[in-house]
């Protein structure tokens, strides 16, 4: 706990920090039709699981995991909203201006929306982040 | 109140005003400037300065003065005892005891032993953190030159029998060396009474600067180490380097402030973490004390929160307090504290938990308020988890 190792890992862009601290997605939704997708990270560590409405387009989510997991998944959901059909890792670590060290919770977030949009409800296997799913 | 609140004294302590005083009238031409190692006046005056600092360090822990070297802090003090004491007996014996859940000042120092051909036991301490009397006493062997165990846990605040384990060591004619960095002016520590041959302390853990601490080394029985740093022979050859006589005039003060205090230092913290404990296991479902309920350093309380990530949890309450992590997150992936997986914990129940640490000027309000603070970031986290709980 003490060490110097991690000492920086509490930087969070203003971004990651506004969606963090009030995020307008978070679930779960209430009654109506949505394709659920689960992912976990590698290590375990991080969890996502996305709602995705398409009539309404209209998207929720629940994540354990850092703010940046959180603060990613409440973009990801705000990017289906607004009508985006893929959502990509990339796009996220853009928008909330994370470093590069980060990309693995945002590939997760990634996973839950393809487990979403491919199955309607079917889940990334544990260490999703790895898995490569046709689109 | 001010904010943040600081609940990390675990992890330092802010230096005493007092402290301070005493540490600014060794620096400028007014003050005892000089080096202590010259012959002339003013020089004279900087070594009786360090001299009394020496002497109120000694009355802390019950030792003679001149039992102690001065380092710059515990981690030069594990270093120099336990890499010092290795290399001295190294034609004695090559085989070290310690246990999984030291500081990483000791650890590392181990693990470089190892490479150099030693051999080291490292034991497992039960599920609330204790090391047992008898694992020190079976891992001995007749090859065995050194026991090094800490006396209080830095992230648990878990206190070993440090006492039952000299008997042990004393009785094999092994040192045993302790860092007692996280113990000393939080307990008594009295090595008048204690067979213990090597102790670290550290004088920013309490209320002195940063950049000073102590290596105890008992004249009889005679703890032999070969120095590790040459140059000038300072501290009687143990540590040469020009001494730093502000620092060292910090640490005598704020051992002389404890000495002075040590009923009230041990009495008031521990009100406080008893006030904090009951508020955060009350007040929330899934809240678990890590570590041994009794036998603890009276300020220290490591706590998990089921279904809550811990950096999650530091950064919700990172603009109001100052708390610390049961993991360190490193540039690819989140590393649970080993000290928790040591005692069985699994990965997210060590990320899940939380060290807060009170001392001297640590009030029953901020407590309340770091109550209330940690009660709701941990339901709103809990909320939007998949994993939470209702609180």
């Amino acid at each position: 706990m003490d060490s110097e190792r991690g000492a920086d890992s509490m930087v969070y862009s203003d971004e990651c920090r506004r969606r963090f601290e009030a995020p307008a997605h978070a679930g779960p939704p209430g009654q109506g039709d949505t394709l659920r997708g689960t992912a976990r990270g590698r290590e375990g560590d991080t969890e996502v699981v996305l709602w995705l409405a398409r009539d309404p387009r209209a998207a929720w989510f629940q994540a354990h995991g850092c703010p940046w997991t959180i603060a990613g998944a409440d973009l990801a959901a705000e990017l289906w909203t607004a009508g985006r059909e893929k959502i990509e890792a990339s796009d996220l670590a853009k928008g909330l201006g994370a470093p590069p060290e980060k990309m693995d919770v945002f590939l997760t977030i990634e996973d839950a929306c393809r487990a979403a949009l491919n199955a309607g409800g079917g889940n990334v296997p544990d260490g999703g982040s790895d898995v490569d799913q046709p689109d | 109140m001010k904010r943040p609140v600081y609940l990390d004294y675990a992890a330092t302590t802010p230096v005493d005003p007092r402290v301070a005083e005493v540490m600014a009238g060794c620096l400028t031409r007014d003050g005892v400037f000089a080096n202590p190692a010259s012959a002339h006046g003013p020089g004279r005056a900087a070594r009786e300065r360090v001299e009394q600092a020496r002497a109120q360090v000694a009355e802390l822990i019950g030792a003679e003065p001149r039992e102690l070297i001065f380092t710059s802090g515990a981690t030069e003090s594990n270093n120099l005892a336990i890499a010092g004491a290795a290399r001295f007996h190294a034609r004695r014996g090559r085989h070290i005891v310690t246990s999984r859940t030291e500081h990483k000042a000791v650890i590392d120092v181990c693990r470089a032993l190892e490479r150099d051909g030693f051999e080291v036991t490292w034991l497992v301490p039960d599920a609330s953190g204790i090391i047992a009397p008898e694992q020190v006493r079976e891992a001995i062997r007749d090859d065995t030159v050194l026991v090094s165990l800490m006396l209080v846990n830095n992230e648990l605040g878990t206190v070993q029998d440090v006492a039952a384990f000299g008997e042990i060591t004393r009785e094999r004619g092994i040192l045993l060396h302790v860092d007692a960095a996280q113990a000393v002016g939080k307990l008594p520590v009295n090595l008048a009474e204690w067979p213990v041959d090597l102790l670290s302390l550290s004088a920013h853990k309490c209320y002195g600067p940063k950049g000073v601490g102590a290596l105890y080394q008992r004249r009889r029985p005679r703890a032999r180490v070969t120095p590790l740093m040459l140059g000038g022979g300072h501290e009687r050859g143990l540590r040469s380097g020009t001494l730093a006589t502000h620092q060292i005039a910090g640490l005598g003060e704020a051992a002389r402030l404890l000495s002075d205090s040590l009923e009230a230092e041990v009495r008031h913290p521990g009100e406080l973490r008893r006030r904090l404990e009951k508020g955060l296991l009350e007040g929330l479902s899934g809240a678990h004390l890590n570590g041994d309920p009794e036998r603890r350093a009276p300020g220290t309380a490591n706590l998990r929160f089921d279904g809550v990530h811990g950096e999650a949890l530091l950064a919700a309450l990172d603009p109001d307090m100052a708390v610390s992590s049961g993991s360190a997150c490193t540039s690819v992936s989140a590393e649970p504290s080993y000290v928790l997986r040591a005692l069985g914990l699994s990965d997210a129940e060590a990320e899940a938990s939380i060290r807060f640490s009170v001392g001297r000027f640590t009030t029953a309000e901020e407590v309340d308020f770091a109550v209330e603070r940690v009660v709701a970031a941990v339901t709103r986290l809990r909320e939007l988890s998949p994993r939470g709980l209702s609180a």
